[in-house]
């Protein structure tokens, strides 16, 4: 079926472009993703976020390391949807990009990252920017 | 005292044995099958009876009166892993087991809340169960007592008993995780055409596969609202069959493009959200952003 086939070569190279060996895998954990944005912790900073060495592999990761930099008290108070919010030792989107690195190969911890960062940039609070991702990614 | 350790010998034998030598070989073999729809799952187990040279088993092997499990020795039980209807009649969250009340006439089925429960035993009428006629048809036999989900739509599912040349269809509704109704004034903000523009997609990796036409990059998005639907219509389209959609809002300023008919929704495509910018109430334009929010499309409104 043409239609079918075209279909398949898109999403392919959307695939390429998400680098999704895993990005199914994270889309399916929507069991536990629904549930209350954590508070930032008071003094909360970056230097706990992988640095660029991480990233050699993960290249497409990269904008969302960086933009998770620039506002970590912005991303200590959102709940990652991906499903990870519920693993031991995690406390926010922010935990995503420290010890293992979830967001290295996860499209969904990085795009909240990354939107974070543009209502952030564009004047949004906390709260705008958790209503944002809620809509996008629930 | 000899007795009773050779019953410990042999009950330590038996338990050390392997799985495969322990099986036991049924008349009626178990079975499950399992079905997701819009994220509700059910799951029906049940054991399989077989007809065995039998041209009919209901009102002889299975007399009239009797409340048969459409199964075999333990009950047959059905899952819902959240609310749904079947048939019309509200069934909770939960697990029940599965009962028709055999009859000439009209059948009655029963789910009970009692999953415990061997074929023998079927449960008096009592509070707690759905009880509802279900309808028959009459079918090409079938050898094995089979469940089978032979229709799966976006937000229901049609779920058959069959067995011997009678078939009990049964409709099941979810509760949609996706409203496709746009209010007008939501709407109208952002109807209109769009000079869409996606950016190349990457060479594919594997080229051992033909040539295929390039992907349109450029193409007229068109949004009007349709009654309480948002519909878009893309030319040329990204693949044939896609040139009509829908929007399903998330936000005032978010949507998502979905392919939907007259029965509903048939695919959301949750990899690509678009995102409108607004000036003095009415849309500019938007983007096209995949999960990890890079865009992928612009598109521009025109004149």
């Amino acid at each position: 079926m043409p239609d079918r086939v075209a279909r398949r070569r898109f999403l392919l190279a959307l695939g390429a472009l998400l680098a999704a060996p895993v990005a199914r895998r994270a889309w399916a954990l929507v069991a536990r993703r629904h549930g209350p944005h954590p508070t930032p912790r008071p003094g909360i900073d970056a230097s706990k976020v992988l640095g660029d060495e991480h990233l050699a592999d993960w290249p497409d990761a990269r904008p969302a390391f960086e933009a998770v930099r620039q506002i970590p008290q912005v991303a200590d108070g959102i709940r990652c949807t991906c499903g990870c919010a519920d693993k031991p030792g995690f406390y926010s989107l922010l935990s995503c990009y420290e010890g293992e690195g979830m967001a290295l190969h996860c499209p969904i911890c990085q795009g909240e990252a990354r939107l974070a960062y543009r209502l952030y940039q564009s004047g949004k609070s906390l709260d705008e920017i958790r209503a944002a991702i809620d809509a996008r990614y629930l | 005292m000899r007795r009773l350790a050779g019953g410990l010998v042999l009950a330590t034998l038996a338990s050390t044995l392997p799985h495969s030598v322990r099986a036991q070989v049924r008349a009626s073999e178990r079975a499950e099958v399992k079905q997701t729809v819009d994220g509700t799952t059910i799951t029906v187990n049940y054991a399989r009876p077989r007809l065995r040279g039998r041209a009919q088993v209901f009102g002889t092997q299975v007399p009239w009166g009797e409340i048969w499990t459409p199964g075999a020795n333990d009950a047959t039980t059905l899952a819902v892993s959240k609310d749904v209807t079947i048939d019309g009649h509200a069934v909770a969250k939960g697990k029940y087991s599965v009962w028709i009340v055999m009859a000439p006439g009209d059948w009655v089925m029963v789910l009970d809340r009692d999953t415990t429960l061997f074929h023998m035993n079927g449960p008096k009428e009592r509070p707690g169960q759905v009880r509802f006629t279900v309808r028959k048809e009459t079918v090409p036999a079938t050898e094995v007592l089979t469940w089978s989900f032979p229709d799966v739509r976006a937000s229901r599912a049609r779920l058959v008993m069959q067995w011997a040349t009678t078939a009990v269809p049964l409709d099941i509704a979810v509760t949609p995780t996706q409203s496709l109704v746009v209010a007008p004034a939501v709407g109208r903000r952002v109807e209109g055409r769009y000079d869409l523009q996606f950016k190349p997609p990457p060479p594919p990796s594997d080229t051992s596969h033909a040539a295929e036409p390039p992907m349109p990059t450029r193409m007229e998005f068109t949004v009007r609202q349709d009654g309480d639907r948002l519909r878009a219509r893309m030319d040329p389209p990204l693949w044939p069959g896609a040139e009509e959609l829908v929007l399903v809002r998330k936000s005032d300023e978010l949507f998502l493009l979905a392919e939907a008919d007259d029965d509903g929704l048939k695919e959301l495509w949750d990899w690509a959200a678009l995102e409108f910018a607004f000036t003095d109430g009415r849309a500019t334009g938007f983007e096209v952003r995949l999960p990890n929010d890079e865009a992928i499309a612009s598109g521009k409104r025109m004149p």
